[in-house]
């Protein structure tokens, strides 16, 4: 089972997650949305999903993370290791982190032995939404300052028409 | 009193710059009687002069500084017209907007607002291409759309109008989307600002209060947005 490792017990299999620039996020009262500004994808994170998102916000170490949901959610130490590790998989693939560093195998399920009604209750889990996608990225003339008015600038010459 | 078919609702904040010449393209639309509302937000430049030389017949209501949100929602509440309209200080229409849009809206009664292209203009005054963005403007809008939908959220600075119409896409309004180009929006910088804290924190908070109202409503399926 891959898990993630502390330095101490397999040097070298540490990695670093970190969230992309162009990803926006923001925690409301326990529900994490996050909203790709490239392609205008958002997603909706559940509460373990967001515990989870919101300590590699604070560039927590996985092995961190993992022993905060461990004992978040009174679970395994290898039950929390899968979760963390699913949803990272999940939210790499979604492209809204960079994993750098030596990646373990990810766990495709929880962990072997786990209680699944256990598993199920707290796995994390993340809604991906593409309806507002043409609007979210098209939607970039809002020229305004925080007044909600425009912001009218000195004039810059400029290359032409687009 | 003279029927009046379409309000086109022009909030105003310390826009002397282009006015008038927004405020003409309006009065050069061929053939619909329209009532023109300058709702002026507290401006301290000549807005009002101009809106008083220009346009003499206008309908002018001063507000004291709320925001482009709260002003649109005082034009809804003062207009008239069996459609609305919208055009900002800064911006052009087309001449035949509001003809080629009312034929579209009595083409089809099922259709609630229709939209179209717009060219952005450069600071240098060049044209870009036409592209379709979601904002007041481009659209001609009837009534009853507002009246199910509600105005603007006022306490988002940056995304009323795309929350405006993610509410009404949540509630099943149409609308129809056409190639034609009618409004022709101003630019201020050649580079597009994006991705500022609280920019960012705006759409957020509109896609939460989406998803939250499509929860209640027992569900969070797709609204999709135009392009259709």
């Amino acid at each position: 089972m891959a898990k993630i490792s502390s330095k101490d017990e397999n040097p070298g299999s540490t990695f670093v997650v970190e969230i992309r620039p162009n990803i926006a996020h923001e925690d409301f009262d326990g529900e994490v949305v996050i909203l790709n500004l490239d392609i205008g994808l958002y997603h909706s994170l559940n509460e373990s999903a967001g515990f989870i998102w919101s300590r590699i916000a604070n560039h927590s170490s996985p092995e961190s993370v993992v022993k905060a949901v461990a004992r978040e959610y009174g679970v395994s130490v290898a039950l929390a290791d899968s979760m963390v590790l699913s949803l990272i998989r999940e939210i790499e693939k979604e492209g809204l982190v960079d994993v750098n560093g030596t990646s373990p195998r990810w766990a495709a399920e929880p962990a072997e032995n786990m209680d699944q009604t256990d598993a199920h209750a707290f796995w994390p889990v993340m809604d991906t939404y593409r309806d507002m996608r043409h609007a979210l990225v098209v939607d970039p003339i809002h020229e305004v300052d925080e007044s909600g008015w425009p912001a009218l600038k000195v004039q810059k010459s400029t290359n032409g028409a687009e | 009193m003279q029927r009046v078919l379409v309000s086109v609702i022009l909030p105003v904040f310390n826009g002397e710059r282009f006015l008038e010449e927004a405020i003409r393209s309006v009065y050069a639309q061929d053939g619909a009687p329209i009532e023109l509302l300058v709702i002026d937000d507290g401006s301290t430049d000549s807005s009002s002069e101009i809106v008083g030389t220009v346009a003499p017949d206008a309908r002018v209501i001063e507000q004291e500084n709320t925001g482009p949100a709260a002003a649109r929602n005082r034009g809804l509440s003062e207009a008239r017209g069996e459609y609305l309209a919208f055009i900002d200080a800064d911006d052009v229409w087309a001449p035949n907007k509001l003809s080629r849009q009312l034929h579209d809206l009595v083409d089809d009664e099922t259709v609630d607002m229709t939209l179209s292209m717009t060219r952005c203009i450069h600071p240098d005054g060049t044209l870009a291409a036409p592209r379709f963005f979601i904002q007041f403007g481009c659209g001609l809008y009837r009534r009853r759309a507002f009246e199910r939908v509600g105005g603007f959220d006022e306490s988002l600075r940056f995304s009323e109008d795309l929350d405006w119409f993610a509410r009404a896409r949540e509630i099943g309004l149409r609308l129809s989307v056409t190639e034609d180009v009618t409004l022709h929006y101003r630019l201020h910088e050649d580079n597009l600002t994006r991705g500022t804290d609280v920019h960012d924190l705006g759409y957020l908070q509109l896609i939460k209060r989406s998803l939250d109202r499509r929860r209640a409503r027992g569900g969070t399926e797709p609204i999709e947005m135009p392009p259709l």
